[in-house]
């Protein structure tokens, strides 16, 4: 079998969201724009939260789908939210490194 | 080499603070911005305080003009005084006569427009095509921003440039570059033909544009040395 390649987005939030809540908004989103299909095929995860940042994974030939889904992103509860994406990795180790440079 | 972005347009409105977008432009990598403003006034301090910022402002004039001679009226007024100008297509009309004007930069076919594009209008287009982001986060516009989108990369892809843009006017409406180009990717374009939208075609434009603004320019090819 083979492997599938995986890519991990570090997403920075506002620190009050849940990870549940992120969880719910990132599929929701994700869901509206590419189809339960989409959603299955590009295996999102929520791994971790740290601090204020969520750590996805996600199939690497989904990536540019799972950022525009977070970009569509712009609203919680009515107050404007902006989730910044600020890394894609590939290793999880990049990412403690990426988080822990922050 | 790095890829140098540019936000091919945000509009200052002078509701919002304009350090704040300076601050979250530098902070999601864009080494220079096109403005269009409100007021003259807004656009010289955004101007200046973007040498503090060290991102490089440029100014852009947005056009939606109702019919074909309202366009070349305004094209031939403004075209010296901006380094961008772009135009809203609200009709055919508009369209065709903008897509064929050298002195228009890029074209901006609105999420609602009433005309298709088809193999007939793509022919006649040579300008750039211009996609504001904003149309997408807009949860009202999207269902036809992408269905603009998409007419525009399936009939002019090949033939045309496009740009993508962020049409901010708030700091929360800023997208990052990647942001930007992932709505390309998405539509079938490969990651560097996205990249490009936001980075080297947007700067051709505007150094194409610096050398026609320049004092030493005289035509097409023809320029004053010394």
């Amino acid at each position: 079998m083979v492997k599938r390649k995986k890519r991990y987005i570090i997403v920075e939030a506002p620190s009050e969201l849940s990870l549940e809540v992120f969880k719910k908004l990132i599929e929701k989103s994700y869901l509206e724009l590419f189809g339960e299909f989409g959603l299955i095929e590009a295996n999102l995860r929520v791994i971790k939260k740290i601090d204020n940042k969520f750590i996805i994974e996600c199939s690497h030939n989904s990536v540019y789908k799972v950022i525009l889904s977070l970009s569509s992103i712009r609203r919680l509860d009515g107050e404007p939210v902006h989730l910044k994406i600020i890394k894609v990795a590939g290793t999880i180790k990049k990412v403690k490194e990426v988080i822990a440079e922050e | 080499m790095a890829r140098k972005f540019i936000d091919f347009w945000i509009h200052l409105t002078g509701e919002e603070d304009l350090s704040e977008i300076l601050l979250e432009v530098k902070k999601l990598g864009f080494k220079s911005v096109v403005a269009s403003s409100t007021s003259d006034s807004i656009y010289e301090e955004f101007k200046k305080l973007g040498e503090t910022y060290e991102v490089i402002i440029y100014r852009k004039l947005v056009l939606e003009p109702e019919d074909r001679m309202s366009l070349l009226k305004n094209l031939r007024k403004f075209r010296g005084g901006y380094e961008v100008i772009s135009v809203i297509c609200n009709n055919l009309e508009v369209a065709l006569t903008a897509a064929r004007d050298s002195r228009v930069d890029s074209l901006i076919l609105p999420p609602g427009k009433m005309f298709r594009i088809d193999k007939g209008v793509a022919s006649l287009i040579s300008n750039s095509i211009e996609l504001p982001f904003k149309w997408f986060i807009d949860e009202a516009a999207r269902r036809d921003f992408i269905r603009v989108a998409n007419e525009v990369i399936n009939y002019l892809s090949s033939k045309t440039s496009i740009i993508v843009s962020s049409y901010a006017s708030k700091p929360y409406e800023l997208c990052s570059p990647h942001e930007l180009a992932s709505i390309l990717q998405v539509l079938g374009i490969e990651r560097k033909t996205a990249l490009d939208s936001v980075s080297t075609i947007p700067w051709s434009i505007i150094e194409r544009n610096k050398l026609k603004l320049s004092p030493n320019y005289i035509a097409k090819g023809v320029l004053k040395i010394g």
